[in-house]
């Protein structure tokens, strides 16, 4: 772990504090770590307004939330527009940009199998079929339509925005190091990501072990795998991770792993590389300065660096 | 799967992982004080302890929709009137130590993870199944046979944890708000 070095021969510098907490937030556990010379009782109100930022990010974008503005969209959106917050807008524009981008291997539209299989609740307004991410517009008074009925769910790329605010919160009051870790999705700032740690990917056939170290390639990775979320829908076996070109959920045991320049991204590629349509991924990766590593269902390991 | 499965599973899980070389590993995040002066900052938390009935077991049980499974409530009352409780809740297959506070109007203030816990090796090893692996990676060694040190997978945990918070909700709404 990084130390300051003590200092001149008057007045000794203080030795930074590590403090590290954890809350339920995003549908998991977000656990923020800082350390910095700072007093234990600002590091505290430091870490309260990271937090404060996560849960914003929450009461925004959650599907789950009846008060979220993605419910208000889903609700009204295809019936007129509805202007959203900020936070909201820089999501939708980055998911429409990943999409188009992967060609709709990302697509924020794919919640209503969701909600068959039991990952998501319910909602009662009903979705067209044919929609995609393609049906939904953003009008420049920073107001959102649908072209037709959906369910957007912003589930693939909302916990990596949030993850990026809490790191905002910290460059914003210049703490010396800090790692935002949410669910297994992590970013790091300042002296970490200067020297970050290995990441240890889990096993996709044995997840409570590690299989692989990676170096952190960027200051943000994240992972998508089914092995914690897999459950039985009427004799098959279904995870929340879909195939928006084939709606097939991915039920192999291999895993994706993404290091990126931020948490959004490293969380919308593991889906675009998960569902990797042909020579797709590599260009996408390259284009937002992003490796992957992916274990397949045998464990042969494929990195997938960027070609610069 | 049906939730009485998922009950059945849930009793057993603490049985299945008593396997060979099993390990709880705790993460610590904060003391119980600690949790206290985070979430109640200069403030005195008086213990205030409470047993309750079967009957408060049922109706707080039938009003929150969740468990109750010890009538012991660890509770402290602050000075503005607000609580503090000390609980925990099933986590993947161990229990993970939680704090919530409470406006004295009985809104959540705030919830904090004091330690979170995970078993690991309850898997059997299989080497012939392992050997797959072998032989199929680059250059370097990379399999590593270390536990992993984060928290991820953590979905039903978190659910877990807000089930617990609810439950604490309508503890102190019938028990506690007098």
């Amino acid at each position: 772990m990084w130390r300051k070095a003590s200092g001149g021969s008057f007045t000794p510098m203080p030795l930074p504090l590590t403090v590290r907490r954890c809350q339920p937030l995003l549908g998991t556990f977000v656990t923020l770590t800082v350390q910095d010379a700072r007093p234990a009782g600002e590091l505290d109100a430091i870490l309260a307004t990271a937090f404060a930022a996560i849960a914003k990010v929450a009461s925004l974008m959650s599907f789950h939330d009846p008060a979220s503005e993605v419910t208000c969209l889903n609700q009204t959106a295809h019936k007129t527009a509805v202007p959203v917050h900020d936070w909201t807008w820089q999501v939708l524009t980055a998911a429409l940009e990943i999409a188009r981008g992967s060609k709709g291997a990302f697509d924020p539209t794919i919640a209503p199998l969701l909600e068959r299989w039991g990952f998501l609740p319910t909602l009662q307004e009903r979705p067209d079929r044919a929609a995609s991410y393609l049906d939904i517009v953003l009008l420049e008074d920073r107001s959102v339509r649908f072209l037709r009925p959906l369910h957007l769910d912003l589930g693939g790329i909302a916990k990596g925005f949030a993850i990026d605010q809490a790191i905002a919160v910290f460059e914003a009051h210049g703490i010396t190091s800090a790692i935002v870790d949410a669910g297994g999705d992590l970013r790091l700032h300042g002296t970490a990501s200067q020297n970050p740690p290995p990441l240890q990917v889990r096993h996709p056939r044995d997840p409570m072990r590690s299989f692989l170290t990676i170096p952190m390639t960027g200051p943000a990775a994240a992972s998508s795998a089914g092995y914690f979320s897999s459950r039985r829908y009427r004799f098959r076996r279904v995870t929340p991770l879909v195939n928006p070109l084939t709606s097939r959920p991915s039920i192999l045991p291999e895993s994706i792993t993404v290091c990126a320049p931020t948490a959004l991204l490293a969380d919308a590629l593991t889906k675009v590389v998960l569902f990797r349509p042909t020579a797709e991924p590599p260009a996408l990766l390259a284009k937002y300065g992003a490796q992957a590593t992916l274990i397949d269902s045998h464990g042969n390991i494929h990195p997938m660096a960027s070609v610069s | 799967m049906s939730l009485t499965k998922r009950h059945f599973l849930r009793l057993l899980a603490p049985l299945l992982v008593l396997g060979p070389r099993t390990v709880v590993r705790a993460e610590v995040y904060l003391s119980a004080d600690q949790a206290k002066s985070i979430l109640f900052p200069g403030q005195t938390l008086t213990e205030k302890p409470v047993l309750l009935s079967p009957e408060q077991m049922k109706a707080i049980a039938k009003a929150s929709g969740v468990r109750v499974r010890s009538a012991e409530v660890k509770a402290w009352r602050s000075s503005d009137g607000g609580w503090f409780f000390l609980d925990n809740v099933v986590g993947k297959h161990e229990f993970i130590d939680i704090a919530v506070g409470l406006t004295a109007s009985g809104a959540v203030k705030g919830v904090e993870i004091l330690v979170y816990r995970e078993t690991y090796g309850g898997q059997v090893r299989n080497p012939n199944w392992r050997a797959q692996f072998r032989g199929k990676t680059t250059a370097a060694p990379l399999k590593v046979d270390t536990d992993i040190k984060n928290i991820s997978g953590a979905t039903l945990s978190s659910v877990h944890v807000a089930e617990g918070v609810r439950r604490l909700l309508h503890t102190h709404a019938i028990a506690l708000n007098r």
